[in-house]
């Protein structure tokens, strides 16, 4: 929090990404990166909260760090009610209605942004789970529900609650279905489709517009053989009339050529890094900046095959890093998870199996332990250290006897192997021990 | 402010509440029920009864007695329902001015929303007794299925009994309000409710002060009645072929035959085994004759079972359409009289796999929910709200006689949904929108809203003009739709829910005319 923060609170502006960022060679986790891919100078920090699909503090101290960074720029929020509308002005609050000026202007401010994206309405998380969906649909029912206001005298409020109320229940039929909601989903979320929407004077809903299958109107005479949108049971007809609600939507939701094109330069930018990262053998960063690319440009299949490609290369490299102790990372469960990643990518590595039972031991998972030594074992059947980590892994298993067969394996390879012939002492000291009961541990 | 009272008007039996004290109170008769027969009469002498004393003497007085009008209102008289009513009736129906059926008692013609202001006005007389004081606003139900016409119709009525109707409700959504109300918890119920005339079933689930209806569904003609008139089928097809009289020509018979059978139905609910004894039923050159029929659960099981099975094929889609399984409910709940059925009971219990609840009073639990979301509505404290559905999909006539729904059935109102539409013809200048509302997939089969023309369309090849049309439903269920030609913004619409079968100038006719019967009642 340091920069641009002024006496204004963070989640007032609109961060907006600085020139020449691409270039930073920045490690993003996926999440990360799809929250920065959202980052266009329009959507406000407080809405990224609730479209970034992880939780607010979260998205909080990424865009902190990344405005510490350089990466991101804090600008003002735009004027209320964006440009084209008439802005909730305080001449629109009506002080005779029996509403207070609070909640006029929380009317107002949420007509205003009616179009924002189904989630966002809802003011939920994009994995958001049905039961929230539901408890944020009802929460805004209470508020915004006409029936709340019945018989008060709420002027032009009546037409705007109705407005918002019907909205937010079609943000929610659509949410509130697991197969619309997956459809939902899939579209670009989070683009205001600012060319397209009416102004909320207007009588058409946005988004609930567009042609989809057509279906020819009564009195024409019936020459062209056109099927009626609706046929089937019930059930199947309000599915199809889902599904061209959908159809409308994904109109609605294309995103304005201009932004399109911005965000494809963006990502062309984002590959060329990845390329100059890659010639430097740099292949996290390469990764990193494929996978924004993607973010960014998700309709260009060639960028998936290279992010796939980069991302092999990274684990290679990963795993040969992590063998020869090279920037390895600080914690045992970090490394862990970069091998077991890079196990993928070469799954019958004895060394790499070995070196992921001997940290997963460490870390005191031993069941992971026994499979990853086991599997070293397998792999390399001449390698005493193989023996003598299972060794130690089924000592800690309390399989005493398998423990010591291991071990003897290891010696009979290896005579000077030092684990070998310290466990199988240690394993002969004991057992007298544990014969007269008690044991020492 | 006035207070709000609830009246659940129903096909054989009406019920008034009202919150008093903070709870919902059912409100007595004069008689002292908590129920009063939907049944209105106009005696030898020319004077109007209503309720307790209209049933008192239906018997004597059939053919000026009526009942059960509620099956009548908002149809057309062609329709099936109207022709079967017209069978069993011992009042006479007669095709109206407007293409609606219409009652003949007394020497006078009624409409049925007439009929329904008569019982509504009784209602409302009662709860300002209770009261001591005027009451203007009332919340009524109605059945799940009724459309928009129905329940344009059961408004008139409220109109035409100088209520103001601030909503119409489903009756399983208010079953529910009544169940539910107070309960802190999540959870989905399951309202079964079927009482004399109809049958309907609700989905809502409770959470957080909301009650959102998810799926609502029901069956026209399917009731206690009908379960009646199984053993009033019986009985006259025995005594037919052993005495060879059919007992049907005589609507006196028939009736005191009806009650005996309803009576006789009621008791196999805790009995085994009862009788119908009807002596001097008929006569001819023999003497006189008289009925005696056995009759025992088990044939009340086979006569009815079938009917029974219907209303589980309703709750398997109604559950369909909520998208949930018989095992996520978490409660089920039991209303309206023929629910007391043993086989009815193990019906449901078997279908949902737990026993299902039965308040105590089952026949007063509609109107109790319709007076606490009329307090809802009203009150300073509004810590329930109540998301209901509309009951029927909406939609347009396609050129090739389907439909088109744009608003499917369940979809929580107020709602706003539009859909884009071609043309089928090279140049076509106008496109005709005939706005329907039903289940059915052909047009014809559904029930017309009203229509408009959108004209002015440029020239263009068949297919691409794009023709928006959108369904609104407001918040107090007023449907307007609009067809917007994309290419001109040329815009055409209409607003067509307010259409009862009755004119605006008829109701306003008939409320001067029936608030003057209400004189010689004043004290």
């Amino acid at each position: 929090m340091q920069a641009r923060a002024d006496s204004r609170k963070p989640e007032e502006g609109v961060p907006q990404l600085v020139d020449g960022w691409e270039s930073q060679g920045l490690r993003l986790t996926p999440s990360e990166g799809f929250l920065l891919s959202r980052i266009d100078g329009a959507t406000s920090w407080a809405s990224l909260r609730q479209i970034a699909g992880m939780p607010p503090d979260e998205v909080d101290a990424c865009l902190a760090r990344w405005i510490a960074q350089g990466i991101v720029a804090l600008g003002d929020a735009p004027p209320a009610g964006d440009g084209a509308d008439a802005a909730p002005a305080a001449d629109a609050l009506d002080p005779s209605l029996d509403l207070s000026p609070e909640l006029q202007r929380r009317i107002l401010d949420f007509e205003s942004r009616l179009d924002r994206a189904y989630h966002e309405l809802l003011g939920v998380a994009t994995d958001a789970d049905a039961r929230t969906i539901k408890r944020a649909f009802f929460a805004l029912s209470k508020e915004f529900h006409p029936d709340r206001y019945f018989r008060r005298n709420v002027g032009s409020f009546g037409p705007r609650l109705e407005r918002i109320f019907k909205r937010v229940a079609l943000a929610y039929e659509m949410l509130s279905d697991p197969a619309t909601r997956a459809e939902v989903e899939r579209l670009p979320q989070g683009a205001a489709p600012a060319a397209e929407a009416a102004p909320p004077a207007a009588k058409a809903v946005p988004g609930a517009r567009g042609g989809a299958a057509k279906a020819g109107p009564a009195e024409a005479a019936g020459r062209a053989p056109r099927r009626a949108a609706a046929a089937g049971a019930p059930a199947a007809r309000a599915r199809t009339r889902k599904r061209e609600t959908l159809d409308r939507l994904r109109r609605h939701f294309r995103i304005p050529e201009a932004v399109l094109t911005e965000r494809r330069f963006r990502a062309g930018r984002l590959r060329d890094a990845a390329h100059q990262e890659l010639g430097r053998r740099h292949f996290a960063e390469a990764a990193s900046a494929m996978r924004l690319a993607i973010a960014f440009d998700p309709w260009n299949d060639a960028y998936k095959d290279e992010f796939a490609a980069v991302q092999a290369e990274l684990h290679q490299q990963r795993a040969t890093d992590l063998l020869s102790g090279e920037g390895a990372p600080a914690s045992g469960s970090d490394t862990l998870r970069q091998i077991e990643e890079a196990l993928h990518f070469r799954p019958s590595d004895a060394r790499l199996h070995h070196r992921a039972a001997e940290l997963a031991l460490e870390q005191g998972e031993v069941e992971r332990a026994h499979e990853y030594a086991e599997r070293a074992c397998e792999l390399a059947e001449d390698v005493a250290v193989h023996f003598s980590t299972l060794g130690r892994v089924l000592r800690r298993m309390g399989e005493g006897t398998r423990a010591r067969q291991a071990f003897e394996r290891a010696q009979g390879l290896d005579p000077g192997d030092p684990d070998a012939a310290r466990e199988l002492d240690r394993l002969r000291r004991q057992r007298p021990a544990r014969t007269r009961g008690g044991g020492m541990r | 402010m006035s207070r709000v009272i609830g009246i659940d008007l129903g096909t054989t039996n009406s019920c008034v509440a009202v919150i008093d004290g903070g709870k919902p109170v059912v409100i007595p008769n004069a008689g002292g029920y908590k129920t009063t027969p939907s049944m209105f009469a106009i005696s030898q002498d020319g004077k109007r009864l209503v309720g307790h004393l209209a049933k008192r003497q239906a018997i004597t007085n059939a053919r000026n007695t009526v009942f059960a009008s509620k099956r009548l209102i908002g149809r057309r008289f062609d329709e099936d329902e109207v022709q079967r009513s017209l069978e069993l009736s011992p009042f006479e129906i007669v095709r109206g001015a407007n293409d609606d059926p219409r009652i003949v008692i007394g020497g006078r013609s009624f409409t049925c929303p007439e009929i329904a202001a008569i019982v509504l006005r009784e209602m409302k007389h009662i709860a300002e007794e209770y009261l001591g004081e005027p009451v203007t606003d009332a919340v009524i139900t109605v059945p799940a299925h009724f459309n928009d016409t129905q329940r344009q119709c059961t408004k008139d009525a409220g109109r035409i009994a100088g209520i103001e109707v601030l909503r119409i409700i489903n009756e399983p959504t208010a079953a529910a309000l009544a169940y539910g109300i107070g309960k802190g918890v999540e959870e989905k119920i399951a309202v079964y409710d079927l009482g004399g005339g109809t049958f309907d079933i609700s989905i809502v689930e409770l959470g957080e002060g909301v009650i959102e209806v998810l799926a609502t569904t029901g069956d026209t003609f399917l009731g206690g009645e009908d379960f009646d008139r199984r053993i009033v089928d019986h009985v006259l097809e025995e005594f037919r072929s052993r005495e060879g009289i059919d007992l049907r020509e005589d609507p006196m018979a028939l009736q005191r035959l009806k009650d005996a059978a309803e009576k006789a139905k009621c008791d196999l609910s805790t009995l085994q085994t009862t009788e119908i004894n009807l002596p001097f039923i008929a006569n001819d050159a023999n003497g006189p004759r008289h009925l005696n029929a056995t009759i025992d659960r088990e044939l009340l099981e086979a006569l009815t079972g079938e009917i029974v099975d219907r209303t589980m094929k309703c709750v398997d889609r109604c559950l369909g359409d909520a998208g949930l399984r018989p095992d996520q409910i978490d409660h089920v709940v039991l209303v309206g009289g023929q629910s007391r059925m043993p086989l009815v009971q193990q019906a449901v219990a078997r279908f949902f796999g737990k026993r299902p609840h039965r308040g105590v009073n089952p026949d007063e639990v509609v109107a109790v929910g319709a007076c606490i979301q009329g307090s809802v509505l009203v009150s300073e404290d509004r810590n329930l709200l109540l998301l209901d559905v509309t009951p029927m999909s909406l939609g347009i006539a396609t050129f090739d006689g389907g439909f088109a729904p744009l608003i499917p059935r369940n979809t929580t109102a107020p709602c706003m949904k539009s859909h884009t539409f071609t043309t089928t013809r090279d140049d076509q200048t106008a496109v005709k929108i005939r706005v329907l509302q039903g289940e059915a997939e052909r047009a014809e089969g559904n029930h017309l809203l009203g229509e408009f023309v959108l004209s002015n369309l440029p020239p263009a090849r068949k297919g691409e003009p794009e023709i928006e049309v959108s369904f609104d439903i407001d918040a107090n269920g007023i449907v307007s739709v609009a067809a917007r030609d994309l290419a001109t913004g040329g815009e055409q619409s209409i607003t067509v829910s307010a259409t009862g079968t009755l004119s605006e100038e008829e109701i306003e006719a008939l409320a001067r005319e029936h608030a003057g019967y209400d004189l010689p009642q004043e004290k």
